[in-house]
């Protein structure tokens, strides 16, 4: 009886028994040093990179002088920005072209009865090759005097040259070919989790093979799909690799990550390469704010 | 509860911290020595030497400098380096705890004197040491602060080398070409500058298919030899739109859209004029003494050099850029001795000067020893690929009566946005899009924008 009433008094916190303070603390050592990892390497770079925005810090004189948006002004007046702000913006046109092929690849192995998975690990191969590697064999395939493309096709186009289209052609067909391993595997694991039913119900009540992709697959797929645009959106607009790589830093693919490489890292003009980053990331923000306002698929 | 999370944390925070800023002297290659170097209990000091280089160039480096500790057993030397395109980013990013002897190249030199934390070597040098080493190396790394004056004043830096660029053939190419062709002509003369219109001549009787007349053509060498400049003798006003400029850059762009004896800026893009030139693709390049290692090791051709050609403009003279690369000693250094020692060791011993040009590294900066061993192979027996006219290195930075060497552009410069900048946007030239009048014109304030940028840094 004692115990019962003393059971009755004890608050939540203190009914925790001994096991379990001791795995809160097991547990808050095991994300301590994430945590710490977090403050200074993000949060800490994150505010001294915010306020370097403001400041024209000089490396040779070691001088650091308060400027306000003397960088933020110069960022909007200079044309190699606004042409990397361009570029980037354009060079995320292969997105939804990689999407959709990456669905219709999804639906065609989902379908296939033999070979599926063996397809499926060759097409998901460029997902696990190094970035550099694959950069560095799709400019030789687009090269413009010994380049494979040219050579098969018979073609004198110059990709990576300094026409402002063709550079951009060549790296949407490589940003495909690049997302399609991803984007078709995470479609191919949404789409084994459609329940079966609803396609036999669907074909009990007369409906096409297209009518059940329009009506079942897509709209069962977008949490998918929606994950796929964002995570692609945030990818694209900090792309650098393909700038420096594959087009080694022509003017047609330099994007902004590659400006804030170019004067930070090599201009050392640090204040206006985290003014350039401030405004990307300020950018990134809205963006995907505004994906996950739009979208109803994550209110489940 | 709250007490048992904040100790953990602090402590692990407290350890990291201490982590990263944790250095030994004896772990310090590339790292640093916290503001200079150190003196051990035995009273030996411990000095940091920061450069760049290739694998190969760090072991002939460690060499040199293995042998100066032997001759200076008080000394210890912990040599690091890093590869030349990190190595700017890296020194500056070093901030306060500078290394006790590094590299300056030219090229960064006046942000670096003007910014008071290179040591002043002037009383630490003697005369007859200067005299020893080419004049146009030593008055390179002269700056007057006071009145911000390049080539003048205290001496920052003792040069670790000086090349001249200069315009180099294939000369197997050439004899091949001449007489498949049934050419009349002969090789270039090694010691007249051709004119503008006599180079472009010989290109387009040596053009072949699948062989340009030349890979690239430097624009400062144009520019200089056309008598022309980016800006005035203050650096402050800019030049672009002179008569001299524009026609120096006009020239460059003929070579390919009227001659077509230069592969196009794409073409360039997809193969520079250095792997063109190695692979036979193009029988005029550019080279520096610095390249004689790797053309011994990759060319399989007979090559020479000869001067750049000069354009028409009145008083113009044929002129190639000479780049250098200086040691420099921090100011805040606590063994300025030890490390001036070292410094001039590098400088002006002259087994490191023998030692630095047999490896293919550089002309050497002790003139006696360029102009009688170097000129002269004494010591590369066995090299069957030398250039015959390698006195025309020395007739560069000498100076003669038809041959000039001058510093590239960015070594005028406290601030590089301007040169790179303006190289930048010359696409729609080099391309066809624009003439050279016509772009220097609507790029003139941009560029003139830039030097009021670079002279705010000064003035």
């Amino acid at each position: 009886m004692k115990e019962k009433d003393k059971t009755k008094t004890l608050t939540p916190a203190k009914r925790k028994s001994n096991f379990t303070r001791h795995e809160e603390r097991v547990a808050n050592l095991f994300i301590l040093l994430p945590m710490i990892g977090f403050l200074i390497f993000t949060l800490a770079s994150f505010g001294f990179g915010f306020y370097q925005s403001f400041t024209n810090f000089n490396p040779v004189r070691q001088e650091t002088k308060w400027i306000w948006f003397e960088n933020y002004k110069t960022l909007l007046k200079d044309k190699n920005f606004k042409d990397a702000a361009l570029n980037t913006v354009l060079l995320m046109a292969s997105i939804p072209i990689g999407i959709t092929l990456g669905l219709l690849l999804a639906v065609y192995l989902k379908n296939l009865a033999k070979g599926s998975k063996l397809l499926s690990l060759l097409y998901y191969l460029p997902a696990i090759t190094s970035a550099v590697a694959v950069n560095i064999v799709w400019r030789y395939i687009f090269n413009a005097e010994f380049g494979f493309i040219n050579s098969f096709f018979g073609l004198k186009i110059d990709w990576i040259g300094v026409d402002f289209w063709f550079i951009k052609i060549a790296l949407w067909i490589k940003g495909v070919w690049s997302a399609l391993g991803v984007t078709m595997i995470l479609y191919l694991a949404g789409l084994n989790n459609i329940p079966l039913e609803y396609y036999e119900a669907a074909s009990v009540d007369g409906a096409s093979k297209w009518q059940q992709f329009i009506h079942i697959t897509i709209p069962l797929l977008s949490p998918t799909t929606f994950y796929l645009v964002v995570t692609a959106i945030i990818g694209g607009l900090q792309s650098f690799a393909e700038a420096q790589i594959f087009a080694n830093g022509q003017k047609g693919a330099r994007t902004i990550v590659w400006y804030i490489w170019e004067r930070g890292i090599y201009m050392s003009k640090y204040g206006l390469a985290s003014a350039a980053s401030f405004l990307l990331a300020t950018f990134i923000i809205i963006i995907t704010i505004i994906q996950f306002r739009r979208t109803k698929v994550l209110d489940v | 509860m709250k007490k048992k999370i904040i100790a953990p944390f602090a402590l692990t925070l407290l350890f990291a911290l201490v982590s990263c800023g944790t250095t030994t002297t004896d772990s310090l290659p590339g790292g640093g020595s916290n503001g200079g170097g150190q003196t051990s209990q035995q009273g030996t000091s411990t000095i940091e030497f920061f450069g760049w280089g290739s694998a190969e160039e760090q072991e002939n480096f460690q060499t040199l400098v293995d042998a100066f500790m032997a001759e200076n057993p008080d000394v210890r030397v912990i040599y690091s380096a890093t590869d030349a395109s990190g190595y700017m980013t890296t020194l500056r990013n070093r901030g306060s705890s500078l290394p006790d002897v590094f590299y300056m190249p030219d090229y960064e030199f006046m942000a670096w004197a003007d910014s008071g934390r290179l040591y002043d070597m002037s009383n630490d040098v003697t005369q007859a040491e200067l005299d020893s080493v080419w004049k146009l190396s030593t008055d390179m790394y002269r700056y007057d602060r006071s009145t911000t004056t390049l080539g003048t004043g205290p001496l920052f830096a003792l040069p670790k080398d000086l090349g001249p660029y200069l315009l180099v053939y294939n000369k197997t190419l050439l004899q091949q070409i001449i007489t498949e062709k049934g050419l009349t002509i002969g090789l270039p003369d090694p010691h007249v500058p051709m004119t503008w219109a006599a180079f472009r001549n010989y290109l387009k009787a040596i053009k072949k298919d699948n062989v340009f007349g030349i890979g690239s053509y430097e624009m400062m060498h144009a520019i200089y030899s056309n008598n022309a400049d980016y800006w005035d003798a203050t650096v402050r006003q800019q030049r672009i739109t002179d008569p001299n400029f524009v026609n120096a850059i006009q020239f460059i762009a003929d070579l390919h859209l009227v001659d077509g004896v230069m592969p196009s800026p794409s073409q360039q893009n997809s193969m520079n004029a250095y792997q063109r030139f190695l692979n036979g693709g193009a029988v005029f390049a550019w080279m520096g003494a610095w390249d004689l290692k790797a053309f011994w090791n990759q060319v399989t051709f007979d090559f020479d050099v000869i001067p750049t050609p000069v354009g028409p403009a009145a008083g113009a003279k044929s002129t190639s850029w000479v780049g250098s690369v200086g040691y420099a000693v921090s100011k805040n250094s606590r063994q300025i001795g030890a490390a001036m020692r070292l410094a001039k060791y590098l400088t002006f011993n002259e087994e490191s000067a023998r030692l630095n040009y047999k490896l293919g590294q550089a002309m050497p900066n002790v003139k006696a020893i360029a102009e009688n061993d170097w000129v002269n192979n004494i010591g590369l027996e066995g090299r069957s690929l030398l250039p015959e006219n390698k006195q025309l290195f020395i007739d560069t930075v000498n100076q003669t009566e038809l041959i000039a060497g001058k510093n590239r552009s960015r070594y005028y410069l406290y601030d590089n946005t301007a040169i790179l900048d303006f190289e930048d946007s010359l696409e729609p030239v080099f391309s066809g899009a624009k003439t050279a009048q016509q772009f220097m014109r609507e790029y003139a304030s941009s560029f003139q924008d830039d030097l009021d940028e670079n002279a705010s840094y000064l003035y």
